[in-house]
């Protein structure tokens, strides 16, 4: 029998708006007076900072950002800098994953392997990079492989947070502000420079729903953020 | 009663694991359940819960150190 499993879009939104919804999802689903929900958004502009964040790895100062329309933020998650924008699309599942996968890493390598069968439906190659994090496709222009989904989880109470990004069309001029992760001799790429399509972040949601149940075994229906307030 | 606060299993056959963050500071009440610090690998963070209900008397193990699965990264004196 498939579980059920719930999603939400909350279309362009700000970071710290989308973060605190989160949150509280998250609150909700432990708390078990909420379903497993995927999380959908699209961010405007923004640095984020994690408490891991280098200084080095922020390329331009905050007056140089404004300039830019990029907003530079400090987040109260671990790790490194990372860029969030629009024409990018970010998934965070919020479950209580060991009921669906053995295992933290299997549920990472379940993960991957979504956004890599997501990707050949666009007719791309996705693929994992021993000691990286994150899908990434040989780029054709370059013949460089470079990273096309960034990926970062957490676990709290057995219940998931944040997820995945997949760079379907954003200014990736944007990105040239940070040094991703940490990581420099790897670039950021997306799926319009490797050819795809145009394609919707809607469709792209869609088609990744349809993806992540044939994967988790999962059956996932839509819900309203408005229902979470009332519960 | 002393209760240990050790790294859990999270990431298997993860090689290193970096305690992030502290989440509170040596002598902060914290009840069962409580998160209190945060450790990863380069894909998953988990936070890590307090054994117990008390105060945190010790940290053995600093942010940023590279700590094992079963350390002992704490004590709550409950």
């Amino acid at each position: 029998m498939k579980k059920d499993l719930t999603w939400i879009d909350l279309g362009l939104i700000s970071y710290e708006d989308a973060f605190v919804i989160q949150e509280q999802l998250h609150k909700k689903c432990v708390a078990e007076s909420w379903p497993d929900t995927l999380l959908f958004q699209e961010n405007f502009p923004v640095i984020t900072l994690g408490r891991g964040t280098h200084e080095k790895n922020l390329l331009l100062t905050a007056a140089e950002l404004l300039e830019l329309g990029i907003a530079l933020t400090a987040v109260s998650r671990g790790g490194d800098i990372s860029y969030h924008g629009n024409g990018q699309f970010i998934v965070s599942p919020i479950l209580h994953f060991d009921q669906y996968v053995k295992g933290a890493h299997q549920y990472v390598r379940c993960l991957e392997q979504v956004v890599i069968n997501l990707l050949a439906h666009y007719q791309l190659k996705g693929k994992r990079i021993k000691g990286r994090s994150g899908v990434w496709v040989t780029e054709p222009g370059t013949g460089e492989d470079k990273k096309i989904s960034a990926l970062g989880i957490a676990v709290s109470h057995g219940v998931t947070l944040h997820g995945m990004s997949i760079n379907v069309n954003p200014n990736l001029e944007h990105f040239k502000a940070i040094i991703p992760c940490g990581i420099e001799d790897k670039g950021v790429t997306s799926m319009e420079v490797c050819g795809c399509p145009p394609v919707t972040l809607s469709d792209l949601r869609d088609q990744f729903i349809l993806t992540f149940d044939e994967m988790f075994g999962t059956q996932t229906t839509r819900r309203t953020i408005s229902e979470i307030e009332s519960r | 009663m002393k209760y240990e606060i050790a790294i859990p299993e999270f990431a298997e056959g993860a090689e290193e694991i970096n305690l992030r963050q502290w989440l509170v500071a040596i002598g902060d009440t914290v009840k069962k359940g409580d998160n209190i610090a945060e450790a990863a690998t380069d894909k998953i963070s988990i936070y890590i819960e307090s054994p117990a209900d008390g105060v945190l008397s010790a940290t053995l193990a600093a942010e940023d150190d590279r700590v094992l699965v079963g350390q002992i990264i704490g004590e709550i004196e409950g």
